[in-house]
Formats: C-alpha cells, sequence, structure tokens
C-alpha cells in the first residue's frame, strides 16, 4: 500500500486561500442578498408557532383532504426511500386505499368557493395559475363561469389550494389540476407520502423540479357494488418559486393516465 | 470535520430563513470553492468575481435545491460553479484553461527563505497536477482544492464513486513520482514552523 501522506501534505497546502477582506467584503455582500430573499421579518426563529402551523397549512390541508396520514417520525425514517420538497415517499399503500379503512373524522372537508380565475386570484391574494394548453377534449368539469376554479380554505379561513377539474368529454375522466401556495420560511417537519408500487420518478418540469408518480392510487370511486376503491392516476407534482419570492407547489392528476410528455407539455403551459 | 446530518440541519434552517445557519454554510463552503476556482483561473481578481457570482446564485436559487443525499448540497454548489468556470472559458477562449499562478499561498512561513520555499514547493505541485489528464486533473482539484469527498466528486461529475477511487488513486500513484524534491522542501517548511 503506497503510503501518499506527503503527497497529500503537500497537496494541501498548495491550496491558494481567499484574502481575508474579500471572504468579510463578500460575506456581507451576501448577507445582503440573502436577507432580500428571506427578509429577516419573516424568520422562523421570530414566527409563533401559530403562524408556522398556519404558513404551511397549504400542504397540510392537501394531505388531509387527499386521506394522508402522518405516521410517527420514527417509523417514517426507518421506511424512507425518496424526499422531494417536504414529502418523504414511502413504500406504504397510497392514501387512497389507506382511506378505504379510515375513520371518517381524519378526513376534513375543506371549505370550498367557486370563482372566475381573476375572481380567484383576488380571494387567494396569489396569483392564480391556469393551463393554456389541455388535450383534445377537455373542457372545465364546472359550468357558469369562464375559466372556473375552486378556492379552498382550511378551518382558519387560510387559502390552501387552488382546483381546477377538467373533463375529457368522452370518456368523463379527470384532469385535475391543483396549486399551494407554500411558504418557504416556515419551519415544518416532513409528510410521509405512501406510493404503494409506484416508484416515483424525479423530473424536470420547465427547469423545475418534479415528481412523476405513474398508475398511482390518488382517486376514490364507487364500484358497481357501491363500495369505494382507488382509482389509478398519473400525477405529477412539481414546485416554482416566482420572482417577488412567492413559492407554489403544482398537483396535476389524470385519471386517462394521459403519458408525461403530454402532463409535461400540460405543466409547462400553466400561467398565472 | 465534516458532518452530513450538521450540514443537512444548516441547509435546511437556511431555506428556511435562518441567516446565522446561511453564514455558517458560507464559512464552510468559501475556502474550497476559492480554492479550486483559483488555480483554474488566471489571477485572484477574476477568481474573486467568480466566485462571487457563484456565492450569488447559490443565494438566489437556495430555496430550490431538494436535498437528495449527503454531499449532495456541496456537489450542486461545485456543479454550479463548474458551469460558471466554463461560461468564463468560453467567453475567454484565448486563455488558457491550465493551472494559474498563485500569489495568495496559505502562508505560515516565518522566513522569507521559507516563503520562497513554500512558493517553489506550490508551483511544483501544481505543475505536475496540470500534467495530469483533464480527468484525474479534475479529481484531484475537486478532491484537494475543493474539499469535496468522493461520493461528492462523483455527483459532480456524474460518474461512479469507484471510479473517482479508481481515477484518483492512480492520480496521486503519478504525482508520487518525483517527489523527493517536494518532500525535502517539506520537511525544511515543517521543521521551520515547528521551532
Amino acid at each position: 500500500m503506497t503510503d501518499f501522506t506527503l503527497l497529500e501534505e503537500l497537496l494541501s497546502r498548495a491550496v491558494p486561500q481567499p484574502a481575508e477582506k474579500f471572504a468579510e467584503n463578500l460575506r456581507s455582500h451576501t448577507e445582503q442578498a440573502y436577507d432580500r430573499i428571506y427578509p429577516p421579518a419573516y424568520s422562523p426563529k421570530q414566527l409563533p408557532r401559530s403562524r408556522r402551523m398556519l404558513a404551511w397549512a397549504g400542504a397540510a390541508a392537501l394531505i388531509l383532504l387527499l386521506g394522508m396520514f402522518l405516521t410517527p417520525p420514527g417509523r417514517a425514517l426507518a421506511q424512507k426511500i425518496v424526499q422531494f420538497g417536504l414529502f418523504v415517499f414511502t413504500n406504504e399503500p397510497p392514501a387512497a386505499e389507506q382511506m378505504l379503512t379510515a375513520t371518517p373524522e381524519t378526513v376534513y372537508t375543506p371549505r370550498t368557493v367557486q370563482a372566475d380565475l381573476s375572481g380567484a386570484g383576488d380571494i387567494a391574494g396569489f396569483p392564480v395559475y391556469y393551463p393554456s394548453f389541455l388535450p383534445e377534449g377537455y373542457a372545465p368539469a364546472s359550468q357558469g363561469v369562464d375559466r372556473p376554479v375552486e378556492v379552498l380554505f382550511n378551518r382558519s379561513g387560510t387559502v390552501t389550494k387552488i382546483e381546477v377539474m377538467f373533463e375529457q368529454a368522452l370518456s368523463g375522466k379527470i384532469l385535475s389540476f391543483s396549486q399551494i401556495p407554500l411558504d418557504p420560511a416556515a419551519d415544518v417537519p416532513l409528510l410521509n407520502f405512501g406510493t404503494g408500487q409506484t416508484e416515483p420518478q424525479f423530473v424536470s418540469v420547465g427547469g423545475n423540479d418534479g415528481v412523476w408518480l405513474p398508475d398511482f392510487s390518488w382517486g376514490l370511486r364507487l364500484d358497481e357494488s357501491g363500495n369505494p376503491a382507488p382509482v389509478p392516476y398519473n400525477l405529477l407534482i412539481w414546485e416554482i418559486s416566482t420572482e417577488d419570492g412567492g413559492s407554489f407547489q403544482f398537483w396535476l392528476g389524470s385519471e386517462e393516465q394521459l403519458p408525461l410528455d403530454v402532463m409535461l407539455q400540460i405543466a409547462e403551459s400553466i400561467r398565472p | 470535520m465534516y458532518d452530513p446530518e450538521q450540514e443537512r440541519s444548516l441547509v435546511f434552517a437556511a431555506q428556511a430563513g435562518d441567516r446565522e445557519a446561511f453564514g455558517r454554510l458560507y464559512d464552510a463552503l468559501l475556502p474550497g470553492l476559492y480554492g479550486y476556482l483559483r488555480v483554474r483561473m488566471p489571477s485572484t481578481a477574476e477568481t474573486e468575481d467568480l466566485v462571487s457570482d457563484v456565492v450569488l446564485i447559490l443565494v438566489q436559487k437556495l430555496k430550490k435545491f431538494r436535498w437528495r443525499h449527503p454531499g449532495s448540497f456541496r456537489a450542486w454548489v461545485f456543479q454550479i460553479a463548474r458551469r460558471k468556470l466554463a461560461d468564463y472559458y468560453r467567453r475567454n477562449p484565448v486563455l488558457n484553461q491550465g493551472l494559474g499562478e498563485n500569489e495568495t499561498l496559505p502562508d505560515s512561513s516565518p522566513t522569507p527563505e521559507m516563503h520562497a520555499l513554500h512558493r517553489e514547493m506550490q508551483a511544483g505541485v501544481l505543475e505536475r497536477v496540470g500534467e495530469l489528464s483533464p480527468r484525474k486533473r479534475e479529481v484531484v482539484l475537486l478532491r484537494y482544492f475543493g474539499g469535496l469527498r468522493n461520493n461528492e466528486i462523483a455527483a459532480v461529475l456524474g460518474l461512479g464513486e469507484r471510479t473517482i477511487s479508481a481515477h484518483l488513486s492512480r492520480a496521486l500513484h503519478e504525482l508520487q513520482q518525483g517527489l523527493d524534491g517536494d518532500a525535502e522542501n517539506l520537511l525544511l517548511i515543517r521543521e521551520s514552523t515547528h521551532d
């Protein structure tokens, strides 16, 4: 075995070091830039716990709505497969399948207001995104207003999600698009996300990080016997950060199981 | 000592707006980032500009970074650095991508003679590193100048960790050849700093 001790010391002594003044100046400029993006007022240390909990209510409400259950942290870590944002994907059964045996009180039904696109923006207080491309045969599932969307609130009255449902005219199958406001300044725990047999795949959605979950049990529908049964969807989840510091997570689910390239085309067509 | 769990906590805290955590990440990253870029750039001034650009991009994109595994953060930072370096040489194609002169040594030499010896030794090491094949040179620079570990280098270069180990081992064997003169200088420097 060759001894590289001397050589490694030579290499380490050859490493140029930054001048102290440069390091100090750069640190100062960097901290100023950091403060512009993360204003000190929103430091998690200064937020009360109730505010922190509220800040991430969007994601939490979605989890509740879908019937996802938080498992004990130790168990979550033991079963960790892969992480995306706040989610830790595990091989536990998908939420829709867990709902079949869930007690009813674990699912919170959020208050919902239907509005047109611009009205939804006024209610939500942030830009509402909408796909400008839809595959042939798809139209909004709701009628009455132009580009109808639903605004969902949690128990505290905070807007947690914007949701749009499209329906395929011939098959009646659903294409669901959701926008969830995120607050990156908040300090929240990771959430377990059971994907069962579905292997999460990391994808790029217009340069943003995303996850593709093909053939994933996402919805529930009554079967011929009148019993709820999981419905497989192709699901695409991705996140964006806007220039004004906003951050959103999007969910695009296709009951028709549209392929990834079509789902990406829809996802990349969203505009505020 | 690098602690991946601590780095993970610092990254998450910095993403959540904890300025102190960000400062600690900055302190941990700067020496390696500077060391790696300095030997690839023609002057200190241009290195400082490039390091500043990389750090500011890091601040701007920090929110979008997703922790995948231990080491993924530093791999991400050095990927940004390598892209900026490539941009620099695309804009300045007449410049060589060789290893530059180094006027900012980590210098604990007590006398001008020792300082000169140190400079000579550093020049010799850099010359030999510069003679390695591009892949081996990059692995050595990321390892010893950037301070990355093998799994991080693998993530930066998009190669397997075993491949990195093999490149590094071969590079060290090549660099070991003709070490004698430098080793003598090193011993002199060691003695002088211990006096």
